[in-house]
Parts: C-alpha cells; structure tokens; sequence
C-alpha cells in the first residue's frame, strides 16, 4: 500500500535504476513513422493550430511546429482505435491547452513561475493573475479527479454547442462571411424597383441603368449584371456553365484583380459583339479547362459563337453572391451572342440588376434620395403605379429578393438550436448543483478558513465555464463533421451553388461567446446556492446538500427541460405531418412514372425554326420508344424551381366593377403535355394541329381563373387580352383543364394560362414522357433519344418529375429533419434531467421513505411518490411548452402543408410521448425507493 | 581554485534541481536509454506509467523546453523526415542531465533504503 504513495512502484523503479547507475547503452529509437495526411487531419489540425495560438509567442514560435506534429500523430493513433478515442483526445488536448498555455502566459508577462518574487506595482496585478492561475488550475484538476462527469457534462454541452454552431456555420457561409475578392463590401449597395408590399423586386431596363449610373454626387460608381445559362464544349462533352453579362465596371467596382490576362474593359462592350470577348471565372479555368496557362487569347466555344479569353478571376472570386458560382463574364452588349435580336431592343429587353459602390462618407439615404430623384425625372414609375420607387440596400451576400426568406429560414434552425443549446445546458446546470452540492462539506470547511463568498463563485464559475469551453470545443469539432454532411447533400439538378460551410474564426468567436456565455449563465445559479449553506450543519453532516431551495431549482430546471423539449418536438412533429400531408396535397397532376429532360436551345444558339423542329422531332423520338405511354413539352413546369406570369385583361367584362387586369401564371405546352401529366380538361378542347402560327391564338385556363371570371357559365369561345391594356394581344380560350399547384405546396389556388408550344416562340422546353417504367429510367430514354438528335446540346435539368417537384420541398425536409434530430435530442436529455433529479431526491430521501416505510406506509405508496413527483414536474414543463407552441407554431403556417399550425394530433401526440418518457424516467429511481431498507435506511443515518 | 569553483557551481546548478519532478526524472531515463522525438516521449511515457502518464502537446514541450534551458537536455542532430516535408526533432541527454538523473537516482535510493531499515518494505 506504501508504494502506491510513491511516484513510480517498486518492481519497475528498481530494475532500472540498476540499470541506470551501472550503464549508458544506446538504444535504437522507436518506430514512429510518420502517418499520411489526410483532408480531415488537415481540418483537425487548423483547428489545433488555433488553440496553440493561446500560447505566447516566443514559446509558439519554438514549439508551435512539433506539437502540431505530436497532436496530428496522436490524432492519426485515435482515428485507428475509433470515434470515442478522438472524443477523449480532444477533451485531453483542451485541458492541455488550459493547464500549461496559462502558465506559460504568466511567465511570459512576469518572467518567472514565483508570484513572490513580484515587487512594487506589479504585485498586485500578479497576486489577481496568480489567483486566477490556480482558479484554472484548481479546475482542472477537480474536473480530471471525475472524469465520468466531466465527459458526461462536455458531450451534453457539445452536443447543444455543436447544434448552434452548425448552424451558425451555414449562417456565416450563406450571410456573413465577405465574399472572396469583394473589397471593401460596406460600401456597395444594391439597387432595385420594389412593390409597394416589398414583396416583389424589379430589375431596370438598359436605359434606366445609364442614367442611374449618373447617381451624382454620392455613387462612386454603378454596374449592372444579368445572368445566362451557357454551354461550353470540354473534353468533346458539352457541359452546362452559369456566367453573367456584365457592364466592363463591375469588377472594378467589386475590386476583383485578374488572375490571368485582364479583366474587362469600356472597349470590350460593344454592341456589334465584335471582337467577342470573354473573362473566365477561376474555377471554370481550374475544372474546364484544366488551368491551361495559355488561356489567354485562346478561342473557345460558349453557346455555339467564338469568343476570346481575356482573362481569368482572382482566386476564390465566383461571383458577387453565395447563391451562384459564375463561370464566364461577358460584356453586356455582346449579348446578342446569346440572343438574335437588334441591338435596340435587345437593350431595352434586358433585366439588368445593379450593384454599386457608394463614395466614401456617403449614405444609403443619400444615394436612395439621388436615384429616386433621377428616376422621377425620367417618369418611369409614372405608368406603374404598383412600384414604390427604387429601394437602396446594403450589399449582401444574397440577393436581395433571397435574403428574407434565408434570414427567416436560418431564423427557425437557430431558435430549434438554441432551444437544444438551452435543454442541454440545463442538464449540465443540474449536473454542476448535485455535484456542487454533494461538495458543500468542501466548501464549507473552505469558507470556515476564512475564503470569501465571492471567491468560492468565482471558483465554481471557473469550474463550469472551463466546463463549458470544454462542451464549445466538442461543438466545433462537431459542426466540422456535421457541415461536412451538409456539403455532401446532392440535388437532381446542377445548381450555380458550391458551399463551403467550415467553420471559421467567425464561428470560433462565436462559439466561444457562447461557451463563455452559457458557462456564466448556467454556472452561476449553482453556484449561487451552494456557496451559501448553513456551515455547521455542512460540517457536521455527512449526508450533503443544498436543502429544499436546492430541490427547487432542479425541479425548474426540468420543467424548462420538458418545456423546451415540448416546443422541439410540436416542432418536429408538424414538419413531418406536413412532409406526410404534402404527399396527399392534390397538386393536379400524377407525377409518378414521368420523366423528365429540360433542354434550352440558347445553349447552342439555335434559330427560332431550329427550335421547333429540335423539340417536335424529340417528342416524336420519345413516342416512338415502346415503354413510353405519352409524351409532352411545357416550358415552365408545375413545382419546379421556375415559373412565369403575365397580365391578363377581359374585355367582355368590363361592365363589371372591380374587374381589371389579372396576373396569371403562363407556361407555353406541346399538344401531348395534359395526357402526359393526366391533367384532365374538363371543358373545351385540347391544343390541336390546326393551333399553329399565324392562326387564331388560343389559350386554355384552368377551372379557378373559369370559376372565378364566369361562375356558372363556360369561358370557352370567349376572349381575353394579353399583355398592357393598351395593346393586348387577343386570344381565345378554348379549353378549360383542372386546378393544380404550381409554386409551392402551400399555395391558394391561383389563375393558370396554357399556350400553345406551337403559337409562341419557346427556346427552353421541358419535355415530359409517361412510362412504364420509374421515372428515372424515363428520363434518361428522353437524354437518349436528343442524344441522337444533338449531341452537343447539354442537358439542364433531368430527373423523375418526383424528384424534380422535391427540390420545393428540401427546406421543409431540412427543417423536419434537424427538428426531428434535436427534438429526439432533446427527449433524451430531458428524460435524463428528470432521472437524475428524481435520483438524486430518492438519494437525498433515504431516511424519510425508511421512516415512511418503518411507520407502515406500502411500498407501492413509496412508489407512487416519486413517480408523482416526477409526472408532476413533467405535467408543468408540458403545460409552459404546449402553451409556447400554440403561441409560436402560427409563424410556421407557411412551411406547414395540409397541417394546420394547432393540428390537435401533434399537440396530443407529443403529450403522450412525453409523459410516457417522463413515466419511465420516473419509475426507474421510484422503484430503488421501494427497495429501501427501513431499518438500513435509519441506521445510515 | 578556479576549476574547483567550477566544480562547486555544476553541482549547485544540479542540486537547486533536486528533487526531481517525478516526469522529468522519467524522461531522463528514457533519453539515457537512446534519443527520441517529442512523440515518442509521450508514448514511452504513457507506456512505462502504464497510461498514468499521459502528456499533451503543450504540457510535453513546457517540459521539454524547461529541460533544455536547465541544460538537462539538448535537441540532437539526428534527422528523421516527417510529413508535409517537416523534420522530427530528435532529444538527447546533456552530461549535466545524466549526473542531475544519476544524483536523482541516489538520491531515492537512500530513500528506499531508509524505508527497507525502518521495515517498511
């Protein structure tokens, strides 16, 4: 027992002691080789190297470089031998950090370890340092004596940190962090026409954007943008590539520098198109075109035409929003490349976006006011009453039209994830009290030797805030993980999107805050109550504890617990009622077994009779092909990522008040597209061969515009006007086919126009064919057949049209699921709250059931007391919850499909659920109550 | 007399060393058996201590750096290549650190010795 007391036992000291005096033998050095880097040890080893940072500089630089190389070998070893061995590496490496970085910046301030051989001004600073040092110290140390509690106690924090961080991670990628090559982002700006509501924005036409570029004296600079869909040719594959025509300043206003070449310039934009000139985006040139070093002056095929590049982007440039990654930029005027229109109007066509620099000192109200003044001079709002004038943003990540729903959206996930933050949290604070409390006689006796109340909270502060700094490591390492998942989700379609969620030092802070924070908050009620008990019974007792205010503040604890994991899981349980309703929500048309392949002949510059022909031989090649059942074209489809409106006027009603011009959703369709997508038409006709150019122009609509224009009557025969009221365009409707959905889910039934494929001049085309067969395998017998007909046109959007309607859904996907997740989450942390509360009172109890038990009561009575005690804690969290999800769940009606925001199954549900769990909680730590011993119970005491 | 007064200085810079800190005197028993890299240090460390012993990155180079400015220690020539490029620093024992160790080792052994005496073991 003696040796146990010694540094080193006996058997192993003696040995090498002989060894030792006798001696000196040179040994081969260990085999250590050195393991391969990979991706995930590069991350893990940023992350270290930010934590090495807390080291002083003269010590990092000597030792920075080889304790990266220990932690990364050490990190290498715990991969081999699993997950739980990283988890316990990176606790060990943070008590690490903390126990030797602090003395190391002691020593660095006051050159020595000895606090004593501080004088003069400095002493009493050192003496604060130094109290500080054994705080940390002192810590660490009681946390490394229980290491179950304190690994129990970090995972329940990093869980909940990890929860939040992973969301602010994705917040930071999509929101805040400056967008590579962008300078200076304060002073941009965003210019746009809005509706009154702010629920719509417009873009401006050429002219427009001239004169608005004469912003006077506050606009350093304007420049306006508009996107396009290319194809360029690589590898003999043509491939789909998102670029942006642009006016030659907008990269001077971004501060973009060329990687390659130049980027544009005035000459580059002219309307002639000739030179055709193009700036390739980093990325494009690095995957595309293999980085080709010669890239300048090379010629390359963009839609069909030659261009000339010019130059490449910067490095990490892709474009002046998160939500896109451009490839090429063109000047603005050689957009006829992409289009055969006269210059005129191809100008005037143009939807520009605009982005600006503002002059420094300059504000947004200056610049609003010198825009709205130029754009009242021109009278351009005069005729559209609806439009509010030209709104002024700051320059943000997103568009402007984007942001609102992504705040609002990114709103949600934070306020699920704090409430995991703040479920698990609490579990922690109840942790830190029962143990606080179990060490009153500790405290007690430290008080009686003269350490002051405030000493002891700042103690127990350190103990819980190193606590949780220890639970904000666990959360970064996780939102490493969990945004790593996030940027492997695949989507039908190729989208401009490339996202890099990894945290960075933003996210660090952050986290850190909130580490810091909750540590603080969470700490201090415990600690509050245990440095205030009542020293003699503390010193005299045995049993320990905080007395029935302590029971108190655990028993609130848990209520909040089983109220937040209520508010989770009501959460939760909508979302997937929603997703589980969205399958029933009747949206009009049958989607399974429909393939589909959407082409956009601008891609390879095609004329206007080459289109048709292109898309009439497809669908013919399709039709052809025994498993397909029916065939159509639409150009915009139903829940799809596109849509399009257009006014419509009724001259036939004018007699009727209240009757103006009508916004419709407008798709131009081939005759075969109702079969196709078995839409039925309830009045009239189908498109039929004789609706082509030239003829009468015809429309069908769908039965709520026939409802709504002529209820009780048939709208068949009847005319409307599209387009202004002054010179609409006249057609006829000759057909009246089922209500469906079309933007969203959750939509009210709105106006439907159909046009014949044949009568309007189309250049992207979605074509739809019903098989047999999976959808799946449908579209790719439709990529086959244009295969054949064009190679080199590349394939915009494929997929079944289940998947193709999915992508409206993955917002509310992602929200059930990372509700759901964190509402089990939360379950489980709330049960275990309850359980440990309920074990620590039978615990604290033993006399009392003995007593109760001595005195004659059953044991099912003792049972029934605490599983009452339990429920009844249970029942309050429930009530405070339910009442917090009525009151919150009204703001998610809009994400909420075929499920009202009260639906009486969830709430009843989640009761249930709840209460079962809380049951079972309670049961476990009631049923060791039975077990009692009366006359042990008595005698222990 | 000067040699002499180097003498009593050498010791006295080794006595103001005594008694060992329990790690470092084990160090230096690793290191008298042959020089070793920072991450060997650790897992012979942890292996001799049965896992007791298990350093950090930052708490092995506080030590490691302390030793070498107590003249203890001192890094080697020997040249290992690591990843990245990166060259492992190799350690080996000063004469000053084999006496401070050798003295160490005395030193507990008149300590045993004094316990076997009083029938403690």
């Amino acid at each position: 027992m003696v040796w146990d007391r010694l540094p080193c036992r006996p058997p192993s000291i003696l040995p090498r002691l002989e060894t030792f005096v006798s001696v000196t033998r040179i040994y081969p050095t260990m085999d250590t080789s050195a393991p391969k880097a990979t991706g995930e040890n590069l991350k893990s080893k940023g992350l270290y190297r930010l934590f090495i940072r807390a080291y002083p500089d003269d010590f990092h630089k000597k030792s920075a470089e080889h304790m990266e190389a220990v932690f990364s070998e050490s990190l290498s070893r715990a991969r081999d031998s699993g997950r739980l061995h990283i988890l316990w590496l990176w606790l060990t490496t943070f008590f690490d950090v903390l126990l030797s970085a602090g003395p190391e910046r002691w020593n660095s301030i006051f050159g020595g370890p000895n606090p004593q051989r501080q004088t003069g001004k400095n002493k009493t600073m050192t003496g604060k340092l130094d109290s500080f040092l054994q705080d940390i110290t002192y810590a660490g140390r009681m946390l490394a004596k229980s290491p179950t509690f304190t690994v129990i106690a970090a995972v329940t924090i990093g869980l909940g940190i990890g929860a939040t961080t992973t969301i602010f991670s994705v917040t930071n990628t999509l929101l805040l962090r400056p967008l590579p090559g962008v300078v200076k982002p304060g002073e941009l700006f965003t210019a746009h026409r809005v509706s009154e509501d702010e629920s719509s924005f417009h873009s401006f036409g050429y002219s427009t954007f001239k004169a608005l570029q004469e912003g006077g004296a506050t606009v350093a600079d304007l420049a306006a943008y508009t996107s396009f869909g290319g194809s360029v040719t690589s590898d003999g594959e043509p491939q789909v590539l998102f670029g942006l025509m642009v006016s030659p300043n907008y990269f001077n206003i971004l501060g973009v520098q060329p990687a390659e070449g130049r980027l544009l310039i005035p000459d580059d934009d002219l309307p002639t198109g000739d030179p055709a000139v193009v700036v390739l985006g980093f990325g494009t040139w690095k995957a595309k075109f293999a980085g080709d070093p010669s890239i300048v002056g090379r010629t390359i095929t963009l839609n069909g035409r030659s261009l000339t590049v010019v130059g490449v982007t910067e490095e990490g440039f892709s474009g002046h929003t998160t939500l896109g990654e451009m490839g090429a930029y063109v000047p603005l005027l050689s957009q006829m490349i992409f289009r055969d229109e006269t210059v005129t109007e191809s100008r005037e066509s143009l939807s520009l976006e605009t982005v600006g620099r503002k002059k420094p000192g300059a504000t947004l109200e200056q610049v609003s006011a010198a825009m709205n003044q130029i754009s009242d001079e021109l009278g351009e709002s005069g005729g559209r009453r609806s439009l509010a004038g030209i709104d002024i943003r700051q320059f943000s990540n997103v568009l402007a039209l984007a942001s609102g729903p992504i705040s609002a959206f990114m709103g949600l996930l934070f306020a699920v994830a704090g409430l995991i933050l703040m479920i698990a949290s609490v579990n922690v604070a109840n942790m830190l009290l029962s143990r606080a409390s179990a060490r009153s006689r500790e405290i007690a006796l430290r008080q009686a030797l003269g350490a002051g109340r405030l000493r002891i909270i700042r103690q127990l502060l350190t103990e819980s805030v190193a606590l949780f700094l220890m639970g904000g490591t666990m959360g970064i390492v996780i939102s490493f993980w969990a945004t790593g998942l996030f940027e492997k989700i695949s989507l039908p379609v190729e989208l401009p999107f490339s996202f890099d969620f990894s945290p960075d030092y933003r996210v660090m802070l952050f986290t850190g805050l909130l580490a810091l924070a909750t540590g603080v908050v969470f700490g201090l009620a415990p600690a509050l109550k245990v440095s205030n008990p009542n020293l003699a019974v503390a010193l005299n007792s045995d049993t320990s504890g905080a007395g029935s205010s302590g029971s108190k503040l655990r028993g609130a604890f848990v209520v909040s617990q089983v109220a937040g994991t209520a508010l989770l899981l009501v959460t939760a349980g909508l979302f997937l009622r929603s997703l589980e309703g969205a399958g029933s929500v009747e949206v009009g048309f049958d989607s399974r077994n429909v393939g589909v392949a959407d082409y956009d002949t601008r891609l390879n510059n095609y004329t206007p009779s080459q289109v048709r022909v292109f898309f009439d031989e497809l669908e013919r090649s399709v039709a052809a092909i025994p498993s397909v059942v029916s065939v159509g074209a639409a150009s915009i489809l139903p829940l799809s990522t596109s849509n399009s409106q257009a006014t419509i006027s009724f001259p036939d009603l004018e007699q009727i008040p209240d009757v103006g011009l009508k916004r419709t959703e407008i798709a131009a369709v081939s005759r075969g597209y109702f079969e196709a997508m078995r839409i039925p038409v309830l009045d009239g006709r189908n498109f039929g061969p004789a609706d082509v150019e030239g003829g009468q122009d015809v429309i069908i609509i769908n039965e709520e515009m026939a409802n709504q224009m002529w209820p009780g009557e048939s709208p068949v025969g009847r005319h409307v006007g599209f387009g202004s009221r002054e010179s609409p365009l006249d057609v006829e409707i000759v057909g009246v086919v089922r209500n469906g959905k079309y933007r969203s889910l959750g939509e009210e039934p709105r106006f439907m126009t159909y046009r014949s494929s044949a009568q309007v001049p189309v250049t992207q085309m979605a074509i739809v064919a019903r098989t047999t067969g999976d959808g799946a395998e449908a579209a790719a017998l439709i990529r086959g057949a244009a295969k054949s007909i064009d190679p080199d046109l590349p394939v915009a959007m494929t997929g079944s049209m289940k998947e193709i309607n999915g992508i409206a859904l993955i917002p509310n996907k992602i929200a059930a699921t990372i509700a759901m997740l964190f509402g089990s989450l939360g379950l489980l942390l709330a049960s275990v709250g309850l359980y440990g509360v309920l074990s620590y009172s039978v615990g604290q109890r033993t006399r009392e059931m003995g007593v109760r038990m001595a005195l004659g009561a059953e044991r099912s009575d003792v049972r029934n007391l605490v599983v009452r005690g339990g429920l009844k804690l249970t029942v309050t969290g429930l009530v405070v919850g339910l009442a917090l999800a009525f009151g919150v769940t009204r703001f998610m009606s809009s994400l909420l499909y075929g499920v009202s925001p009260m639906d009486p199954l969830t709430f009843a549900g989640i009761t249930l659920i709840l209460t079962l769990v809380a049951f079972v909680a309670s049961y476990v730590p009631a049923k060791r109550a039975t077990e009692t011993d009366p006359m042990q119970a008595l005698r222990n005491e | 007399m000067n040699r002499k007064n180097q003498r009593s200085g050498a010791a006295a810079k080794m006595n103001a060393l005594l008694p060992l800190r329990p790690v470092v005197f084990e160090m230096l028993l690793i290191l008298n058996e042959g020089e070793m890299h920072g991450y060997g240090l650790m897992k012979e460390l942890k292996e001799r201590s049965a896992g007791r012993w298990i350093l950090g990155p930052g708490t092995l180079y506080r030590t490691i750096n302390k030793m070498v400015s107590d003249e203890m220690i001192e890094p080697s020539d020997t040249v290992e290549p690591q990843t990245a490029g990166k060259q492992r620093l190799y350690y080996r024992i000063t004469n000053h650190g084999m006496k401070t160790a050798a003295a160490e080792a005395s030193r507990m052994a008149n300590l045993v010795r004094t316990a076997m005496d009083g029938q403690l073991i």
